[in-house]
């Protein structure tokens, strides 16, 4: 069945990307079925879980709550995005230092949500962090983990987020 | 995948009215989408058009007029409003109240007339644009109107919007000289809505309350202002006694539901709770 298709240009992970999505195709589609960037889960694709976590224009939002079509001419930053040169960036040794992860499945939205906090906040307090991450739940690890890299991680960037 | 829309981009407010008056029920208006597009993927609305307001021009400006009064328009987002330097020194209340709502992702790009016109009980901004009397202007397919908010919130979910109008801007007066404002938002979990929410504002003089405003969201299937609650405070001192009978007044007042977050019982006890802790609150705010 030949569906309409629009065209749409934004640049990921600093890249400029021209394709033709369906005006229903949520941004997290795209960067998963469209550009094989599948670092960006599907949880519960309700707006709710954060999995689906991407950095829209520096901003973390949920991706599966954003059409393709609203991410016209924005910048979008992946995980795939974060280890410049194949090096880690300092919030994913951080959370590897740290064992911030038992499954992994929340890891990407979780170190982008920091990531957006970092950059607003670069010494955030426990308080500051734990309030950022409501939008990103983890069913494994308890969250302290994941607190203490970040902790780990701002300190080390000292205020200067790469 | 969510079933299969058109994305259309009008220029105007005017334009956009248009489009729902050509569409009728087949068009919806999106914003942020974060309320929106979960809708859509639950099938709980399958609108064949999304009619867009982000591409409108100035329709994200958040800004005081000559008299004084916050502007908001229907594109400004949660986030816009809860880091505005205009809004968190000349409206604290609104700045405190947007904090509270659901997560950092959906306060983004989320919009604040947008959570007004979906009219969920449970959130939070209601309380706060009622208790500072906010007015809506609404621009239909027909010409402009100016709507008081305490008249907008008509029913579950269902707002004054004809299907063909756009809330396009809300306008919030100055907060009164001296007045102290609080929020107080219940749940559960983070990212909630509000079993009860409270919004209050304050005016004292001399230890009696001059004025004062209590609103409620969560307790009943629209948000309301307690004015019987706060009849029983004008003219008295805030001790243990009226504030009790502020409370009991409120819980009164309120027409609880039960959801998978609160038995209806509870939340009625909740609001004697929060509406007390709230008053409190915003007195000792005054007093500072």
């Amino acid at each position: 069945m030949n569906r309409k298709r629009v065209p749409l240009t934004l640049t990921v992970n600093g890249e400029e990307v021209s394709l033709n999505v369906e005006p229903r195709q949520t941004l997290l589609e795209v960067l998963r079925d469209e550009l094989d960037l599948t670092g960006a889960r599907r949880g519960c694709e309700e707006n709710f879980c954060g999995a689906c976590t991407v950095l829209l224009d520096g901003v973390a939002v949920h991706s599966c709550s954003v059409l393709a079509v609203q991410a016209q001419g924005s910048k979008v930053t992946t995980v795939e995005g974060l280890a410049a040169d194949g090096r880690l960036h300092p919030l994913q040794e951080a959370f590897v230092e740290y064992g911030a992860l038992q499954c992994g499945y929340c890891t990407p939205g979780m170190v982008l949500s920091a990531l957006a906090l970092l950059t607003e906040k670069p010494r955030p307090t426990e308080g500051q962090i734990r309030e950022h991450l409501i939008g990103n739940l983890c069913r494994c690890t308890g969250y302290v983990k994941i607190i203490q890299a970040i902790q780990a991680a701002a300190a080390k960037m000292e205020g200067g987020a790469p | 995948m969510i079933e299969e829309v058109e994305f259309l981009e009008p220029a105007s407010v005017e334009e956009a009215a248009g489009l729902l008056a050509r569409h009728g029920d087949e068009a919806k208006l999106i914003a942020g989408g974060q309320t929106l597009i979960p809708m859509l993927w639950q099938r709980l609305i399958t609108p064949r058009y999304l009619v867009s307001l982000k591409s409108i021009a100035g329709l994200s400006a958040v800004e005081k007029d000559r008299q004084g009064n916050l502007l908001v328009g229907a594109g400004a987002t949660h986030r816009t409003m809860e880091t505005s330097p205009l809004v968190r020194e000349g409206w604290p209340l609104l700045a405190e109240t947007i904090e509270k709502v659901a997560a950092p992702q959906i306060r983004n790009l989320g919009t604040l007339v947008g959570d007004v016109c979906h009219s969920d009980y449970g959130a939070d901004p209601p309380a706060a644009l009622l208790v500072m009397e906010a007015r809506a202007r609404i621009v239909g397919s027909g010409g402009e109107r100016w709507l008081p908010l305490d008249n907008f919130f008509l029913d579950l979910y269902g707002t004054a919007l004809a299907p063909d109008e756009v809330l396009a801007q809300i306008e919030i007066p100055a907060v009164p000289d001296g007045a102290a404002t609080a929020y107080l938002k219940y749940c559960l979990r983070a990212m909630d809505p509000a079993i009860v929410g409270v919004a209050v504002m304050l005016s004292m003089k001399e230890g009696r309350c001059q004025d004062a405003r209590i609103a409620l969201n969560g307790a009943s299937p629209v948000p309301y202002r307690a004015r019987l609650a706060e009849q029983a405070l004008k003219g008295w001192p805030l001790d243990e006694g009226h504030i009790d009978e502020a409370a009991r007044l409120a819980q009164e007042q309120a027409e609880p539901m039960s959801d998978s977050h609160a038995s209806a019982e509870y939340r009625g006890r909740m609001v004697n709770v929060f509406v007390k802790r709230a008053l409190r609150a915003a007195e000792e705010r005054a007093s500072r």
